[in-house]
């Protein structure tokens, strides 16, 4: 009897440890800019030097792949028009392809003199003509990159390489193989895209909010998502775009037409087990529309939320029990 | 057979839980980061804050106000004004940035509804 009342004591202790340990969550967070977005790194544990560990690894990604950074690899492929790679950024390349590929094209990331045509970044509102964009079309066709021995790229037919719609994802990637060596959880948010390693103290999942793309506001969200150990991008039309002539011009392009995709979507996002994938599959879906876009998610193992510009939400089956949604929203589930 | 001794123990530990976690509460509440270039330039409790109590921080191109509601950028040189539009934040979790000046402001404290927002 005397070792039962012992035992209760003993209970109450280990509970309330558990109390104390979800809610004091020792977490360090770091934020900084790279790949020209806002990066907040979260980690729940007192470690500074992963913080820059981190840090140094998604800079060191910027330095190899942005097309703006002068001797970066990419620069220097666009430039010359070939170049010799390290093997990892070679291989993540060859990746890159092979999904341009099995997207159909719908993913291309050879369009830079198509996006540096509209030039969205600049904020300058402008339409080009469609003899531009019939002359900078030429220019593109991920069909044009060749690999060669020894990490060699060589591009073929004027194209050039933007690696904007896959960088972040891949950027995510990076930081949380860091997180995994480490053995410390935490999560990583690079612009968009969003990349997890395990749980928060107590085995409570992380809780990621979509972004309400009928919101100004960039902090609004129509849903959220729980997630342990994995990704999240979105592609969406309301970002980088202006209105001329009452037509919305946005950064997602068509890679036939050379035109902004313009079909049911306003905003694709997607879970998977890869930034780098996600990343790709936003803005791949985003253009293949909501039904194409199914047979991809499902060779990728990859789920989505899809928003209309109707205000629906179409959920793939594996988000059921991982997702919550804003009443005002028309929820059907695939 | 659990005495009534254990019962004592065991009630004044929650009752002496119960207190320390709505201490903690309360003395962090939800304050306001105000960044510059991922550093911290200064950070402002706003719960705290009265009626009248309005600050205004210019940083680097922008202008930001704080009050006991939230933050927000009021003003900004950056030609696309997104950080204007995003309008106030007052959540916790919340994040508002002017990428082309650098500048970000974002809500910490407890009850987080989100750990990162997609989008």
């Amino acid at each position: 009897m005397k070792r039962c009342g012992k035992n209760i004591i003993t209970l109450a202790f280990f509970l309330l440890t558990v109390f104390f340990c979800g809610c004091e969550q020792e977490k360090e967070t770091d934020t900084f800019y790279a790949m020209g977005s806002y990066i907040q790194v979260t980690i729940y544990d007192v470690d500074s030097t992963l913080l820059e560990t981190i840090k140094t690894d998604i800079k060191n990604v910027e330095e190899k792949i942005s097309h703006r950074v002068e001797n970066s690899y990419i620069y220097s492929l666009n430039k010359e028009k070939t170049a010799t790679f390290d093997t990892e950024t070679y291989n993540m390349l060859y990746e890159a392809v092979e999904f341009c590929g099995a997207s159909e094209g719908f993913f291309d990331i050879s369009l830079l003199s198509l996006t540096a045509l509209w030039d969205f970044d600049s904020q300058k509102s402008f339409v080009p003509s469609s003899e531009q964009i019939t002359e900078a079309l030429e220019k593109t066709g991920y069909e044009n990159i060749y690999f060669g021995e020894n990490n060699k790229i060589t591009l073929g037919g004027g194209v050039s390489i933007d690696l904007g719609a896959l960088g972040k994802g891949y950027a995510c990637d990076k930081a949380v193989q860091s997180l995994r060596d480490a053995d410390v959880n935490g999560i990583v948010a690079v612009g968009g895209s969003i990349g997890v390693n395990g749980t928060k103290p107590g085995g409570e999942y992380f809780f990621v909010g979509i972004r309400d793309p009928f919101s100004d506001n960039a902090a609004e969200t129509f849903a959220g998502i729980k997630l342990k150990s994995g990704f999240v991008s979105t592609s969406g039309s309301y970002e980088k775009q202006f209105e001329s002539d009452g037509v919305r011009y946005h950064h997602i392009f068509n890679t036939s037409t050379g035109y902004p995709v313009d079909n049911e979507l306003i905003s694709v996002s997607i879970v998977c087990n890869n930034g780098m994938l996600s990343d790709m599959l936003s803005t791949a879906c985003f253009a293949l529309g909501t039904e194409k876009s199914i047979p991809l998610l499902e060779k990728n193992d990859a789920d989505a939320v899809f928003v209309t510009k109707n205000k629906k939400i179409i959920i793939t089956s594996g988000l059921k029990n991982f997702i919550s949604v804003k009443e005002d929203f028309e929820v059907e589930y695939r | 057979m659990i005495k009534v001794r254990d019962i004592i123990i065991i009630i004044c530990l929650l009752m002496f839980s119960a207190a320390l976690y709505f201490a903690s509460g309360n003395k962090e509440g939800s304050t306001v980061l105000i960044e510059y270039d991922g550093n911290l330039f200064t950070e402002v409790n706003f719960t705290g804050l009265g009626d009248e109590e309005i600050f205004t921080y210019y940083l680097n191109g922008t202008t930001i106000i704080v009050d006991k509601n939230g933050a927000y950028f009021k003003e900004s040189v950056c030609a696309g004004k997104v950080c204007v539009n995003s309008g106030r934040i007052s959540k916790v979790g919340q994040i508002a940035i002017c990428l082309p000046q650098r500048v970000s402001i974002r809500i910490e404290g407890n009850g987080r509804e989100f750990d990162g927002i997609t989008g």
